[in-house]
């Protein structure tokens, strides 16, 4: 696609690539933020994040498969805590993540609850700043870890000093399995549509080096441009062919909000979406390029696997 | 050098590893077959069907893998099918359910076929309804190379991946990884789904033949779904596992395989687990194991089916 065509079709791409949304000093700025930083990480463990937004009745779901995560964790010999930042809910999330606070006295379950909206990239952004540990687990409040799994992810992004680690997704409707995601190694076809979930586990450390997530309210899938960011940072991106968790699809989209703050975000991504992303990271816009695998598979049983 | 005398004739597919291709492990193990019984043979590609001298072609007889990507491929289509008429016998190969339409379009193509081998682990005779083509069925048993490897194989060691699923990404996979995961089947087990993609571009996105021998080499269980909406068992799935010390298990609720001598076919993930839990994974195996190498090799197969032609 040519740059002319670009600009026709997408008149906010070049205020997006001239803007410099880079790490978010800012919220450190917070001092109720700021004093929950933490510099220096812990390796032998995850945290798991857990961001919520109004998400209230999905938390025991995504809370109780995090816990059980945590128990498989120490078993295989890695420390864990869970970290659920409230992105200032108004469906009473706040009174019920103080209540789970109290009953889980003996889980390592830290709560976080904002007084204004952040939005979800900051959010995420945020955790990996006031994470104890270097490698963080992004969960969505309606998903569900394949808390067994969890170890299995830990260990390859140890062994294979990825950036990134990703799974299977078991996207759900009801009991009804309705598709997989995140079920292939990143390949170029990225730059044409999102084919990895942000449900990933990530190197918090080497996350944050690059930028972070995009906190841009133009662009609206911040983990499809972050997976593109690594491998143009020539990151590691790694998938481990193994089911990480469920994708839990609600009937009815909760995005009222998100929508006002961020631009309608749609199934797919729309046109200029895609025309942004392939501006920022396939200008040759050949589709020979698509198909050149740039994620890598393995699995801690067997290696590398080609 | 002299022309072999059986061309096992494949499409040409440039610039990838032939062997990680649709149509690739047909023709490898055909290959492998021939020469097991002293067979003059060769592999061939649609291309260089081409260039062959006409003297060469008539005294072979061609074993021809997906006529119409070979057709597709030759870069010369009527060079192609003139040196394939002229051959001494054409029989086309084929891997697959007699029901899918892709069977008998294969007999639509401008080559006159004299015969087909169908390599499995069940004859399909009674469904093969191209009356002008005889039908012969090849059992899928192993090459000598195979041989030596279940041999020198120690199947009981290191399995540390509990069961492996690899295949198209379809609903029916889809629905066997949530059973799984739902009867409390070992949750870490693999699983890598593929799209469905067009020849060209599978290759990048399969796992390699290497690669998946790598994984079933440190797993217990092989399982997967039916691969087509019909009976039919998928033969080299279970040789792939076998020979890497996997047992191979298909899942399949929609078919009854009661008359069917092969081991580990079940109608649910619940039997299977069943199964597993009475019997475990060495006695599961010892089975698939005890099926497959008294059938015999591959040659004795292929030889007695040449002599029909």
């Amino acid at each position: 696609m040519s740059e002319s065509r670009v600009r026709r079709s997408a008149p906010q791409i070049e205020s997006i690539l001239q803007s410099s949304y880079r790490v978010e000093s800012t919220l450190l700025a917070d001092p109720d933020l700021s004093k929950l930083h933490r510099e220096s990480k812990a390796e032998d463990g995850a945290t798991i994040f857990i961001p919520n937004w109004n998400h209230k009745h999905y938390l025991p779901r995504s809370i109780r498969s995090a816990i059980s995560a945590v128990g498989h964790l120490k078993e295989a010999g890695f420390s864990a805590e869970i970290l659920i930042i409230d992105d200032a809910s108004r469906d009473g999330s706040q009174k019920f993540l103080r209540t789970i606070q109290m009953l889980y006295e003996e889980v390592p379950l830290n709560t976080v609850l904002l007084k204004r909206n952040l939005g979800l990239p900051r959010l995420r952004n945020l955790a990996m700043q006031i994470s104890r540990y270097r490698y963080v687990c992004m969960m969505d409040a309606d998903n569900e870890l394949v808390a067994d799994n969890l170890p299995l992810f830990l260990r390859s992004i140890v062994e294979t000093g990825a950036a990134l680690v990703h799974g299977n997704l078991i996207d759900k409707q009801g009991e009804r399995v309705i598709q997989l995601k995140s079920n292939e190694a990143a390949s170029m076809l990225l730059t044409i549509g999102s084919r990895i979930d942000a449900f990933t586990l990530v190197d918090a450390r080497k996350l944050l080096r690059v930028g972070g997530y995009l906190s841009d309210p133009r662009l609206v899938y911040e983990d499809w441009e972050m997976i593109l960011h690594l491998i143009a940072e020539e990151e590691k991106v790694v998938f481990v062919p193994v089911v990480m968790g469920h994708y839990h699809r609600s009937f009815v989209l909760n995005n009222k909000e998100t929508t006002e703050k961020r631009g309608p975000k749609a199934g797919a991504p729309s046109p200029e979406m895609v025309a942004l992303v392939r501006r920022m990271y396939a200008q040759t816009g050949s589709r020979e390029w698509d198909t050149i695998q740039v994620g890598h598979i393995y699995h801690p049983a067997v290696g590398y696997i080609s | 050098m002299p022309s072999p005398r059986l061309l096992v004739v494949h499409p040409t597919i440039a610039g990838e590893s032939y062997r990680d291709t649709g149509d690739q492990a047909l023709a490898w193990r055909l290959l492998a077959g021939f020469e097991d019984v002293s067979w003059r043979a060769g592999l061939c590609s649609s291309r260089e069907v081409c260039d062959l001298a006409a003297e060469e072609v008539s005294a072979a007889t061609l074993i021809i893998i997906s006529p119409f990507r070979c057709l597709g491929s030759s870069g010369n289509q009527p060079a192609f099918l003139s040196r394939v008429a002229t051959a001494h016998k054409r029989i086309l190969a084929s891997l697959g359910p007699v029901e899918d339409p892709w069977y008998e379009k294969r007999f639509t193509s401008p080559i006159r076929f004299d015969a087909v081998f169908d390599l499995g682990f069940v004859s399909q005779a009674d469904r093969h309804r191209v009356s002008d083509v005889p039908y012969h069925f090849v059992f899928n048993g192993l090459t000598s190379e195979e041989e030596r490897i279940l041999t020198n194989l120690s199947y009981s060691e290191g399995r540390c991946i509990p069961w492996a699923l690899v295949g198209d990404r379809n609903q029916t996979n889809f629905d066997l990884l949530a059973k799984l995961l739902e009867h409390q089947v070992d949750p870490g087990g693999f699983c890598f789904l593929h799209p469905r993609l067009h020849a060209k571009n599978k290759a990048h996105r399969m796992l390699s033949g290497l690669g998946l021998s790598k994984v079933l080499s440190k797993t217990s269980y092989y399982l997967w779904a039916s691969d087509y909406p019909f009976a039919y068992y998928e033969s080299l799935r279970f040789v792939y596992a076998l020979l890497a010390g996997a047992v191979p298990c298909k899942i399949d609720s929609c078919y009854l395989w009661e008359n069917v001598e092969i081991p580990n076919i079940f109608p649910s993930v619940r039997s299977f687990q069943t199964k597993v839990q009475e019997e475990g994974y060495s006695s599961m195996y010892s089975s698939a194991r005890e099926f497959y190498v008294p059938k015999g090799r591959l040659a004795e197969h292929l030889e007695k089916a040449l002599h029909l032609v």
